[in-house]
């Protein structure tokens, strides 16, 4: 399997699908926190459409901050000194672990195939839905689209609706987004009572007030991408039954006769065949604790089986997330322990590779830390490919490369000291990379390995020649991937 | 293959369209019935005769003779068809995507007939209270 780091958008994608594990558990726990103090429908339906809400959110905010940052840090002009001090830094959410970031390209392709997967379900579920709406059907006749218009009016709908009888719908439901259509099982405007029927409608207007058509939308979306934390199907259960509650109050508020409106609830349940999302319907949701609701029965404990899921989850993945920065943790720990000065450490790890004998040695000459400082400055100012302009290109792009090694290859020792950060450093992005996580066989270099390897490819080094290859092999399985010297920078005819 | 007496053929969507004002309103006249098709799509007085005249062919509909002006009624109750279009149009939504079970169970989640007989025993004594 083939994984770059020219993609930076899987990479982060792949980190944030980690960290919503404890972000998603976390929106979830503080939401079931909130609810026993909630008791109106509105304001439980409106906190967790906030969570889901904040899910997604907090999704986006991880992958934007989990993507490595193409564009090097602003640095501090006036002294070259200070800018080291950007690079050392804890690198965001990034704990570089190297086993994990083995896994990587596998929970991005599995979280790929699965959201793929729901979302061609919920494509055929949609499609669906559209040929209710239009096949099938003929409209109701002339008195029942006054009624409708009359309990529109009462509603507070003002949109133009229309009532459709169906042969496929088997159920009362709304479908449409700009032109809503509600749709009865054909036979059904006989099989009841009018004030029943009425009741009915009254609950179907209420979704077209609220919006619930386009807000289920989005929300079957969220659930899609995020599908694999139990804390969004739980969030998402608690949206829909709600939802459902709000509309039962809007048509209780409207008409006050409650045994009237439940009885018309049962029966078409009753008569109900086959279930059909995701159209919000009247039978939808959770009915039993609708109907217990509307006639102000005890409830029954409600399942907390996912809260109970989620909260585990949060703490694995606390529990994996603090290992894995420990690790890092610790390198860095060590780094500082040493406590270089600044300058010794812009000698030592900023320009170790592309600093030329003679200017070390120079260096090294120095007695004060004002020419050192003066040394740094000049040695910028002579490779800056536009001298006169306040920005240097060149040095911008090293410290990029620099702030990059670390992110991408901090393993058992700062990324910026593996050979890989080493010839990232000083060769740029390669043009081709191919990852073996778990070994395998490289033929156009008649190699194989069972350990984790990487082949770069660059095109063209300047002085070193055309088609160079490396191959990184991670022997001892430190994630510190050293260069398979017997193929550096071997010329391939 | 000799079709069995009790397999009727699937309706098209233009017949269904037919079948449902049929159920809708009862036995209809040819205008009667184009005049509500009519009202969702553009359609011919003569298409629809043409349909009804296949349909009868088929064992979809039946011609009530006795008046003037023909009358046709659906052949089957409408939940014998619903029910054979329903499992057909699952069939056909899902096409192409292999993992839907595991959502199907999920949107089905119909209420249970001890879930129904509960339901009604509690709007009973509701009813029963308010007296």
């Amino acid at each position: 399997m083939t994984w770059t780091l020219q993609l930076p958008l899987a990479y982060g994608l792949a980190w944030a699908l980690v960290h919503f594990l404890w972000l998603g558990a976390l929106i979830a726990l503080l939401l079931a926190a909130t609810l026993p103090l909630l008791h109106a429908a509105q304001t439980r339906y409106a906190s967790a459409c906030a969570a889901m809400t904040a899910m997604a959110a907090a999704f986006v905010a991880a992958w934007a901050w989990s993507m490595p940052q193409v564009i090097a840090h602003a640095m501090p002009q006036a002294s070259g000194v200070a800018s080291t001090g950007a690079i050392t830094q804890p690198v965001g959410l990034i704990a570089a672990s190297s086993a994990f970031e083995n896994a990587l390209p596998w929970v991005v392709t599995l979280w790929a195939a699965g959201a793929l997967t729901i979302g061609l379900y919920h494509l055929g579920g949609w499609i669906s839905v559209r040929r209710i709406r239009r096949v099938g059907v003929c409209t109701a006749p002339p008195d029942w689209q006054d009624r409708l218009s009359r309990l529109a009016s009462r509603m507070g709908v003002s949109q133009r609706l229309v009532l459709l009888e169906s042969s496929l719908a088997n159920g009362p439901m709304v479908v449409g987004l700009l032109r809503p259509a509600i749709l009865f099982p054909v036979g059904l405007l006989s099989g009841l009572p009018v004030s029943q029927l009425e009741a009915i409608l009254l609950h179907e207007l209420a979704h077209v007030r609220r919006f619930d058509y386009l807000v289920n939308l989005i929300q079957t979306v969220v659930e899609s991408l995020l599908f694999y934390h139990p804390a969004v199907w739980w969030v998402s259960r608690l949206m829909r039954m709600e939802r459902e509650n709000c509309c039962d109050d809007a048509v209780v508020a409207v008409r006050r006769d409650v045994g009237e409106y439940v009885a018309a609830l049962v029966t078409l349940e009753e008569r109900r065949c086959f279930g059909q999302e995701p159209a919000p319907a009247a039978t939808g949701g959770i009915l039993m604790n609708r109907i217990r609701r509307l006639l102000r029965q005890p409830e029954e404990p409600r399942a907390a089986a996912g809260l109970i899921l989620s909260m585990g989850l949060l703490l694995g993945a606390f529990c994996v997330i603090a290992v894995a920065q420990q690790a890092e943790g610790g390198a860095q720990a060590a780094e500082q322990n040493r406590a270089p000065s600044p300058q010794a450490e812009w000698l030592n790890k900023d320009v170790v590779y592309i600093i030329a004998d003679e200017e070390r040695a120079a260096f090294e000459r120095l007695q004060t830390d004002e020419e050192r400082d003066r040394f740094v400055e000049q040695f910028w100012e002579r490779c800056d490919p536009t001298p006169g302009t306040t920005k240097n290109e060149l040095k911008d792009e090293h410290y990029r490369r620099i702030e990059y090694a670390v992110k991408r290859w901090t393993a058992s020792v700062p990324g910026w000291k593996t050979d890989r950060g080493r010839v990232y450093i000083l060769y740029g992005p390669p043009d081709e990379i191919e990852s073996h996580p778990s070994g395998g066989t490289m033929k156009i270099l008649n190699f194989s390995s069972a350990a984790p390897f990487s082949v770069w490819r660059y095109r063209r080094i300047e002085g070193i020649g055309e088609d160079v290859w490396a191959l990184f092999e991670d022997k001892d399985r430190t994630g510190d991937y050293p260069l398979n010297r017997e193929l550096v920078a071997r010329k391939l005819e | 293959m000799p079709a069995r007496k009790s397999a009727t053929p699937q309706p098209t969507n233009a017949e269904l369209d037919i079948l449902t004002v049929l159920w809708s309103r009862g036995p209809s006249t040819v205008r009667e019935v184009h005049e509500i098709v009519v009202e969702r799509k553009p359609t011919q007085y003569t298409t629809v005769l043409k349909v009804l005249q296949i349909m009868a062919e088929k064992g979809l509909v039946r011609r009530d003779e006795k008046q003037r002006a023909h009358r046709y009624r659906a052949s089957r109750p409408r939940e014998w068809t619903q029910r054979q279009l329903a499992g057909d149009l699952l069939q056909r939504a899902f096409e192409g995507s292999t993992k839907n079970l595991m959502l199907g169970a999920l949107s089905a989640h119909k209420a249970s007939k001890q879930e129904l007989e509960e339901m009604r025993r509690m709007l009973d004594e509701y009813e029963e209270n308010e007296r």
